[in-house]
Formats: C-alpha cells, sequence, structure tokens
C-alpha cells in the first residue's frame, strides 16, 4: 500500500473518548401534543382521519402519508387490539443475556392504519401470538406524564 | 429520441480493510488508502487535477464527530474542490454520482463511503437515536427489535421457516471461505446454526451480519473518458432508491416496498423487463437473513412467498442459474455501515471484470446490486450494472 504502517499492536494507541448528547427538548406538535393529553386525561389512543384516503392513521399525525393532504380530525379509540406482530428479546445492548426476556409487539387497532409499538406483559413468551388480543394497562390517571410510558404495557384480554 | 446524456461508467476502484479491527490506521488514512488504489485503477490519476467533483456517503452518529463532510476532501485529494456528503449507504451516494455526470458537467466523480465500526463502542444504543423520540423511546431495549418484528410477520405470511434462515447464513458463511476479502467465512451445517441461541426472536446471531472496518472508493467517469482511460470499464445501466414512510407502525412488514420501488426504477433505465432472465449474479442486501428473501422478491428475482423454494432449490448458490451473494454476503464477508452498499457493488464490480478471485462466476455479464440503510430505516437503492457496452 501507500506508506509503512506499524504491525505492532503494543505501540497502536487510541484514544477513548465521549461523544456527548446534551439535553434536548422533542416538540411533540399538534397531532402529538392531542394524542398525549388524550392519553393522560381520557386514557385513550389517538388517531387521525384522512377523509380522503378514508384511513385513521395511528399515532396520529397532521397530514396524510398517501395523499398529502392536511388532517385535521381525529378520533379517539379504545387502548385494545390485536398483536400485529411480536418479537421477544433475549440480550441488552451489549450481547448479555437478559434475565427475563422482554416481548415487544406492534399492536394494532380496529379500523386503523399503524399502532403502537409497546411492551407485551402478563404472558409468557412461548404463549404469544400473531393475532393474540390485547389492551393496554395504564398507570393510574394522576401518576400520568403524557408520554407512552402512561401505558405500563399491554397484556392478553 | 436520441439522448445527449452519457452513459456512465466505473473506470476505477480500490479499498482498504475489510477486517474486524483496523488499529493501524484511521478512518481518513484509510479512506486515503482506498483512494490512491482507486486513482492507480482507474489508469493513474491526479485527482488534483483529474477528478471534477466527489461525493462521500456517512452518518455523522457513527463517526462520533459532527459534520464529518468536512473531514473528508484532504484523503481524496478533494479540497477546494466541489465535495458534498450523502447521509445514506454508499449506493444512495453511486447514484448521486451518476446524476451528477449525466448533467454534463462532470466528467468524472468520486464516491467514498467508510465503516470504522470498531472504534464504535455503544453500538446498538446509538443505533436507537435513529427511531422517534415521540412514539418509540418508552422502549428501552436493542434496537434489532424492529428486525425481529419484521422476520416474525414476514415469515408467519410467506410462509418462511427458521430452516430458511439458516440455508442463507450456511450459504453465504461458505461462499465467503474462499473469498479473500471475507472476514467471517466457515463451514457450518443448517443444524449447528439453527442451534444458536436468539437475540431477538426469530433472529440468533447467526442471522445478524458482523460488523467490519473497510473504506471503498469508486471513480465514475463518461463514456468518452471511460474509453480513453479504462480497458475494464463497467457500465451503469440503471440507478433507482426509494424510502418509505418514517413511522415504523404504518410500514408493510411483509414486504421490502423501498427495494422494490428502487429496483423498477433501476430496471427502467436498464431497459430490463424480466429480471430472471436478464440478470446473472444478484448482490442483495443481507443485514439479517431473512432480509436477503424480501429483498430478492422486492427485486423480481423471486415471485412473492417463493424465494425460500428457490433457495431450497440451491438456484442461488454460487453454481446455481441466478448465484446471490457469491462472495458471502454481508453474513460471510461483514457488515461496513455506509460502506455496505460499495462492498456489493466491488463484488459485483469485480465478477464483471473476471477479478473475482475465490468466487468467480463464469459467464457474468449484468448484475444487479442492492443495498438497505439499516434499522431502523426503511430506504434502499438498486444499482445495475454491465460489462457490455450499450
Ligand atoms: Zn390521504
Amino acid at each position: 500500500m501507500s506508506w509503512d504502517k506499524s504491525g505492532d499492536p503494543r505501540i497502536l494507541r487510541r484514544w477513548f473518548g465521549d461523544m456527548e448528547v446534551k439535553k434536548h427538548i422533542y416538540t411533540m406538535g399538534i397531532a402529538g401534543e392531542i394524542f398525549m393529553k388524550n392519553l393522560k386525561d381520557k386514557g385513550v389512543i389517538t388517531g387521525s382521519r384522512c377523509d380522503e384516503c378514508e384511513v385513521i392513521f395511528v399515532p396520529p399525525r397532521s397530514f396524510c402519508e398517501y395523499c398529502f393532504s392536511e388532517l385535521t380530525v381525529y378520533e379517539e379509540l379504545e387502548p385494545k387490539g390485536y398483536i400485529e406482530t411480536f418479537t421477544i428479546v433475549y440480550e441488552d445492548y451489549h450481547g448479555e443475556r437478559l434475565e427475563k426476556p422482554l416481548i415487544i409487539a406492534l399492536i394494532a387497532l380496529p379500523n386503523a392504519v399503524g399502532g403502537i409499538i409497546h411492551y407485551i406483559r402478563e404472558v409468557e413468551p412461548e404463549d404469544v401470538y400473531i393475532d393474540m388480543e390485547v389492551e393496554a394497562v395504564l398507570k393510574p390517571r394522576d401518576e400520568r406524564a403524557g408520554n407512552l410510558s402512561d401505558i405500563l404495557y399491554f397484556k392478553p384480554t | 429520441m436520441v439522448s445527449l446524456l452519457s452513459d456512465v461508467a466505473i473506470i476505477g476502484v480500490g479499498w482498504y480493510g475489510f477486517s474486524p479491527v483496523t488499529l493501524e490506521a484511521s478512518f481518513r488514512e484509510m479512506a486515503f488508502e482506498a483512494a490512491v488504489s482507486a486513482y492507480e485503477d482507474a489508469g493513474d490519476l491526479d485527482p488534483r487535477k483529474d477528478i471534477d467533483a466527489f461525493v462521500t456517503c456517512e452518518e455523522d452518529y457513527w463517526a462520533g464527530i459532527s459534520i464529518t463532510d468536512e473531514f473528508m476532501p484532504d484523503q481524496l485529494g478533494g479540497v477546494l474542490k466541489p465535495v458534498y456528503t450523502v447521509a445514506g449507504d454508499g449506493l444512495q451516494g453511486i447514484a448521486s454520482a451518476y446524476m451528477k455526470i449525466k448533467t454534463g458537467l462532470f466528467d468524472t466523480v468520486v464516491v467514498e463511503a467508510h465503516s470504522k465500526a470498531s472504534d464504535i463502542l455503544t453500538f446498538h444504543e446509538i443505533m436507537n437515536f435513529g427511531f422517534d423520540p415521540l412514539y418509540t423511546s418508552h422502549i428501552d431495549a436493542h434496537p434489532y427489535y424492529l428486525a425481529g418484528l419484521e422476520a416474525n410477520y414476514y415469515m408467519l405470511t410467506s410462509g418462511v421457516g427458521r430452516e430458511h434462515l439458516a440455508m442463507i447464513v450456511e450459504k453465504n458463511k461458505r461462499n465467503a471461505i474462499t473469498n479473500p476479502l471475507a472476514s467471517y467465512g466457515s463451514k457450518l451445517s443448517v443444524d449447528e446454526i439453527l442451534e444458536a441461541k436468539y437475540v431477538v426472536y426469530p433472529l440468533s446471531v447467526m442471522d445478524i451480519a458482523p460488523l467490519i472496518d473497510v473504506a471503498i472508493v469508486f471513480v465514475l467517469a463518461t463514456k468518452d473518458k471511460a474509453k480513453k482511460l479504462s480497458d475494464n470499464p463497467i457500465w451503469i445501466e440503471g440507478v433507482g432508491w426509494a424510502t418509505e414512510t418514517n413511522y415504523i407502525e404504518t410500514r408493510n412488514f411483509g414486504e421490502a416496498l423501498y427495494a422494490r420501488i428502487a429496483a423498477d426504477m433501476a430496471y427502467r433505465l436498464a431497459g430490463i423487463e424480466d429480471p430472471k432472465k436478464q440478470i446473472d449474479l444478484a448482490e442483495i442486501d443481507d443485514k439479517f437473513s431473512y432480509k436477503e428473501l424480501m429483498h430478492v422478491e422486492a427485486l423480481k428475482l423471486s415471485n412473492r412467498y417463493s424465494s425460500h423454494l428457490d433457495l431450497e432449490r440451491g438456484e442461488f448458490n454460487r453454481n446455481g442459474p441466478l448465484p446471490v451473494n457469491p462472495g458471502g454476503g454481508f453474513i460471510g464477508i461483514g457488515h461496513g455501515l455506509e460502506a455496505g452498499g460499495l462492498i456489493k457493488l466491488l463484488e459485483a464490480t469485480l465478477q464483471l471484470r473476471g477479478e473475482a478471485v475465490g468466487r468467480q462466476v463464469k459467464g457474468v455479464k449484468r448484475c444487479v446490486v442492492q443495498s438497505w440503510r439499516d434499522i431502523p430505516t426503511a430506504t434502499g437503492a438498486v444499482v445495475v450494472l454491465s460489462n457490455e457496452e450499450v
């Protein structure tokens, strides 16, 4: 190659550094505000409707990914549905086995496009299946903060 | 209609690394080494005089520094010249360079991408930064959960079993053994592969391509330049790329739409109507084993829901009618972050030149190359290459 290099690993140096991530504010936006407020206050999932495409999107957004319409109509949906697909996570970020595997699912809501990605509990991993009916287990109302952790997990109905 | 736009050729390739660790060189030195090789391969070019523009492909978050574009010109010979970065896979950079040449304003354009994955100590935590902060940040788990969700759905709807994923792993790791660029070749039986523990159901560590360090540089040129400079130009017949919705909740987990749309675009430009018949060899993104099957279907190299049946029949083997990843794919060679697409493009280029030592497929005239931008994206690119002038 174009220049000589050391092949002696004892003299090769690296420098350990941090790429710091400073604090950041994530603006929820119009649709996000409505979703989180409704979850906190009413314990419901909110979708946004596109009349043009005749669909309700969950999570809600202010514009349609299909037809680019502005979406202004919101629908409140019961926090229950079925497992569209699921996985079981056995390892942490660094490849260590988890003491208790995590079940994570995409929960589809009837009549809506999309759904909510969340944990599934109160069921053993081997008993979970696609199409299983599940419902949200919410924090008590006065403990909710207006984020998706207000739903603790979903469980079989 | 007569097209005034020049055909685009690959006239030089160079690389450095292809190794799980590269302690001896920084990412800048790796790119320099790859560039020196590529310019020599392209007919002893001097980038200070002979290259008109440069495209690099990288994500700041893998680099450990911000605005990595600014770190790239020097080692490519690109200082004081047009340089920009595509924050995406190397094939997206190739598509960008292809368009630059098609404008008629640039005769020679360089594309670079690299991976210094061994420098990243918290790879999967960083990957989680790519997820939606509002609707998925309550999930504190290995980001490959998204691959698990997709694989489970795809397998259930298409009839693909765990044994088919193991067959992909077996094929790619075996192909890699004789590829001098591959780090992860091995001879494992399907049964041995199936014994590995799940990382994220239904995927084990075997189904996940391991990382490598690598830098790759391509030199692209107009037809006129290519004929002057190169004895073995490889022609880019078509490029395509596409991105699906950012909301992972509304994506279709059963089909790689991003790859299908990218392929349709590339095939249209290349005049390909029957990919199964007109393509001799495919380099397909296999960052996860199941993705190879999904992508093969998206590229219309198998019918929908039947790629695993073609796999069973050995159709994708190196000596089969349509070799897929005959050099080992990412599972056998290693996953090179944004250089991933260029790893595949390099494999195809070497095959078309007849220089694919240890994994050469006979009589290859046209290849399709496809890449995906990894978790959590639904972005893909496709390039069609030929060694025959149009
Ligand atoms: Zn619409």
